[in-house]
């Protein structure tokens, strides 16, 4: 959505309009989902995180002033609903992947290739592994594709910060997934 | 070392193309050459275009249904907030009332008791005698005393004698009553209603032709065949309004009228 559209759209749910909000959630209820996962992993939690972050937008959508865009303002209210929740929990929240258990889920490898399940797990592992900001700056920036400007703007930290994080959030992963077969990953 | 952490950090920025000229010129000067950063430089460009498809996102793994009812499920989440009145915009009324009322009352109860004390107030200004005789005041209703009107009370005995016939209606089963008559007996009482409307007459019998137009304008209206269900509404209108009492007191009054007017015309020497 272009941003002036986006723009003309918030005016409208500033001015009541439902029909307008629905469309603002359906634009970004996915990514609100995949930001808040990243940092909770749980899918409960992270559907609780992101319809309770729409529900912030619409109470205080009135002091949205538009200084940065709604998609940052938005997951910025993400971030910070997951942060608290992990603060709550005081977990590293470990995400438990049981191969044999877990029924394939739709878009993964074909069932019978375990390789590639479980190259998935460990980098799943690895990256829920890192220390929550680089674990958040990761999730934000490399698998999202925010900008390193939005990044900063969600965490509060400056550009140079999420610089810094991302590359040794990065360079971590790769060393704990050093032993997988360099032509498979690294 | 300075230099290679500097670089380092820009490397992925530089490897999405997201630096200014002269930022990646000069990570491209450093690692053509620096072996160790050239090195890092390719395992981070391998890392980055491996690792990505071996992240599925997880709102992948939820089924197309459960997207379908997000939005839905978050609008039932604020609706609770619509009817409590919190809201993200307010008008300039809503703002005032906002300072106004105490939290604990609903706008809507505030509202509603405003609107009452402005149609007591209104009421009882139109009720009350003027104040000073020497002030002039044009009556939205000129206050007469009453009025041996023929055309009234013409009026009051044909309106009494059909509300005392749908009142007395008794609906048979399975045969449709023909209302035509009825109908035509409405319309034309609808008609002079509207005429005695604008002629001088006191407030009481104002307020009567007034309430019962709404029910003569409903029994005008009513279906051709059978329509048991609007009657019923209609004969509890009428004892809700207490309308047949109403109207034998407003005879009376005129009945009393012309009885006075007489007497004076008597005493005049008539």
């Amino acid at each position: 959505m272009p941003a002036a559209d986006e723009q003309q759209m918030i005016q409208h749910v500033k001015d009541g309009n439902r029909e307008a909000f629905r469309i603002l959630v359906e634009r970004h209820m996915k990514q609100a989902y995949n930001i808040a996962f990243g940092f909770v992993n749980n899918h409960d939690d992270a559907q609780d995180i992101a319809q309770e972050s729409f529900v912030r937008v619409y109470q205080s959508i009135g002091e949205f002033r538009g200084d940065s865009g709604f998609g940052t303002w938005l997951y910025r209210i993400v971030a910070n609903l997951s942060l608290n929740r992990l603060r709550k929990k005081k977990s590293s929240s470990f995400r438990e992947i049981t191969l044999a258990d877990d029924p394939p889920a739709p878009g993964l490898p074909p069932a019978g290739d375990l390789h590639q399940q479980d190259v998935r797990m460990h980098v799943e592992r690895a990256l829920h592994e890192l220390p929550t900001l680089q674990r958040a700056v990761v999730i934000l920036r490399h698998l999202n594709g925010l900008s390193t400007r939005q990044v900063s703007v969600i965490l509060r930290c400056s550009e140079g910060t999420v610089k810094t994080h991302l590359h040794r959030g990065l360079k971590k992963m790769r060393s704990k997934l050093s032993f997988i077969k360099e032509d498979v990953l690294c | 070392m300075l230099m290679h952490t500097e670089i380092k950090i820009q490397m992925y920025d530089y490897l999405k193309g997201e630096l200014t000229g002269g930022e990646a010129a000069k990570v491209r000067r450093h690692v053509d050459s620096c072996r160790e950063c050239a090195s890092e430089l390719s395992e981070l460009e391998n890392f980055i275009e491996r690792s990505a498809s071996f992240f599925m996102n997880p709102s992948e793994e939820r089924p197309s249904a459960y997207w379908e009812n997000f939005a839905t499920e978050v609008e039932r989440k604020i609706q609770p907030l619509d009817q409590t009145g919190k809201r993200y915009s307010r008008t300039l009324l809503e703002d005032i009332l906002f300072f106004l009322i105490p939290k604990r009352i609903s706008p809507y109860a505030f509202s509603a008791a405003m609107a009452l004390l402005v149609a007591a107030l209104t009421f009882w200004k139109l009720a009350s005698p003027p104040l000073h005789k020497e002030v002039k005041q044009i009556p939205a209703v000129q206050v007469i005393s009453p009025n041996p009107d023929e055309r009234v009370g013409q009026y009051l005995r044909k309106s009494r004698a059909l509300l005392v016939g749908i009142s007395n209606f008794k609906a048979e089963r399975g045969q449709p009553r023909d209302m035509s008559a009825e109908r035509k007996i409405s319309r034309q009482l609808v008609h002079e209603a509207r005429y005695l409307k604008h002629q001088p007459m006191d407030l009481r019998s104002a307020e009567l032709i007034g309430d019962m137009e709404k029910i003569l304008i409903k029994l005008a209206n009513l279906r051709e065949k059978n329509d048991v269900p609007d009657v019923e509404l209609i004969r509890s209108g009428i004892h809700q309004d207490n309308l047949l009492f109403k109207i034998r007191m407003a005879e009376a009054r005129y009945d009393t009228g012309r009885y006075i007017a007489l007497e004076q015309d008597i005493l005049k020497g008539y």
